[in-house]
């Protein structure tokens, strides 16, 4: 390779560099007049192709599936790695043992619940927030309420709930100050959200061939009806607990964390209209970019 | 083309990776918000096919959540590391089934709910989309792969460089020699105006 060949590799990637980051070509060219001739028709070609690139956008929708696989597999992890519970929580019994299974597992749980109950760990546990020495005594008390037998219906309210919760603990961890571990812990919020919407049997897919929303056995109208009153009525004490606490923050925290609810409050209008849309003729796939009433 | 100094300062990812590494859950639900975009691109431009690239992506961040333990701090960037399990899964894809044919179109492009007046524009966004890929086909795979690491991903030369194993001088010639090549195939106008193929036939 000669020096000019050297020379150009060195300017074409200075101006790709620069054009990547909002320069013009012509602006580009003028830097190197002398080599503008050799340079103008490959910064035209790397511009096309930049251009071209950036067209594609990722799915907002399928992004959000990802994001909720991936702390799926995340919590799974962590519920085996940390919890006390956690050889409890993975272990998942053979359907045909299930008649035997669920009772004992109800008497293990209330064992173990009432143990917790005979220390007091489990009322200092229950305002605990994440990072808190107690508040896998919470969770995995949580855990095991979930496990207890019970209808889909009736978990999907147990799931709401439990985003209720969370968004209390967010709450606390805002007046505590700590705003990162606030913002973090949303992504809790969420996975509760759309765990109860699934339990309805309403899934967030964009490929409904793939996976096509469906009811689930035990879904009625009435379930869903009663899910829906419960999220709408748990975010409007969330979210006006939350606007009031965010406005005794500093400026530059209240941008952050106002930006953390608004998801939160798309979250939730989310899940509401999915399940408004359940069990509708001919439902198509899930599409909101933005709350309704924008920021 | 920022590289890892686009919205997360190298310091603050650093931060974010270790924390991952300690097990902080929350940290993973970070990492996956800054690489996202960059790998889905990267991995669509690659394969060509939306649903494909958003499975792949998909799963690009499981095996970071199994891996991350191994990696190491010593030089190389978390970006490159990253991308390398992407390339590993798009080599896998592969392999499990034959390369689509069917030009990305339509599915290349987000749904962005443009007005029925914006059609006509989308039509040629669409195919200057399908045609630069379609471009992509000539570059032998280390050319094709510089430009998706640098043009999908923007990635930096020196994590291109780390992430296709050659030194940074390398991955400018090849840079170079891709774009080249592109410029045989592709017709561009010397004000810069993309013209499709199709558009060039209908034109006469």
């Amino acid at each position: 390779m000669n020096t000019q060949d050297e020379h150009l590799d060195y300017i074409l990637d200075r101006c790709i560099e620069r054009i990547a980051s909002g320069e013009s070509v012509s602006s580009c060219l003028a830097s190197y007049p002398d080599d503008r001739e050799e340079l103008e028709p490959l910064l035209r070609i790397a511009a096309v192709t930049m251009q071209a690139v950036s067209a594609v956008e990722p799915n907002q929708v399928a992004k959000a599936r990802g994001l909720r696989m991936l702390n799926e597999a995340v919590a799974e992890r962590t519920a085996k790695k940390r919890s006390f519970f956690g050889w409890l929580t993975s272990w998942r019994p053979q359907p045909s043992r299930m008649l035997v299974a669920k009772p004992l597992l109800a008497g293990v749980a209330v064992l173990l619940v009432g143990s917790g109950l005979a220390f007091g760990a489990d009322r200092a546990a229950a305002d605990s927030v994440p990072g808190d020495p107690l508040y896998w005594v919470k969770t995995s008390r949580e855990n095991i309420s979930l496990m207890m037998p019970k209808s889909d219906a009736a978990r999907a309210q147990e799931h709401a709930r439990l985003a209720k919760v969370r968004s209390d603990e967010m709450g606390r961890l805002v007046r505590m100050g700590d705003i990162p571990a606030a913002q973090r812990h949303s992504v809790t919020i969420s996975l509760h959200l759309s765990r109860s919407a699934e339990l309805v049997g309403v899934t967030m897919s964009t490929n409904p061939v793939e996976m096509p929303a469906r009811m689930g056995a035990e879904a009625r109208d009435n379930d869903i009806a009663q899910l829906k009153l419960l999220l709408a009525r748990d975010w409007q004490y969330t979210k006006s607990l939350l606007e009031q606490q965010i406005s005794q923050l500093p400026l530059e925290q209240q941008s952050a964390l106002r930006e953390t609810m608004l998801r939160q409050d798309l979250n939730y209008r989310m899940i509401i209209a999915m399940l408004d849309m359940a069990g509708a003729p001919g439902l198509h796939p899930f599409w909101i970019t933005q709350p309704p009433g924008g920021r | 083309m920022q590289g890892e100094t686009g919205p997360a300062q190298p310091d603050a990812l650093e931060q974010l990776i270790r924390r991952a590494q300690d097990g902080d859950t929350s940290a993973f639900g970070h990492l996956y918000e800054h690489f996202y975009d960059k790998i889905f691109r990267y991995v669509m431009f690659k394969t060509g096919d939306r649903i494909d690239a958003e499975d792949i992506t998909t799963d690009v961040f499981l095996r970071m959540l199994e891996s991350i333990g191994s990696f190491k701090f010593q030089g190389y960037p978390f970006s490159s590391w990253l991308f390398r399990i992407a390339h590993n899964l798009i080599v896998d894809h592969f392999r499990r089934r034959a390369r689509r044919q069917t030009a990305p179109l339509e599915e290349a492009m987000a749904v962005s709910g443009g007005s029925s007046s914006d059609m006509d524009h989308k039509i040629d966004i669409d195919l200057s989309v399908a045609e630069v890929y379609e471009a992509m086909d000539d570059l032998t795979d280390l050319q094709r792969e510089v430009m998706s690491l640098r043009f999908a991903a923007g990635l930096s030369v020196k994590e291109t460089a780390e992430a296709v194993g050659r030194n940074e001088n390398a991955v400018k010639a090849l840079q170079h020699a891709a774009v080249k090549k592109l410029r045989a195939t592709l017709n561009v106008s010397a004000t810069g105006a993309f013209e499709p193929a199709s558009r060039r036939a209908r034109n006469g």
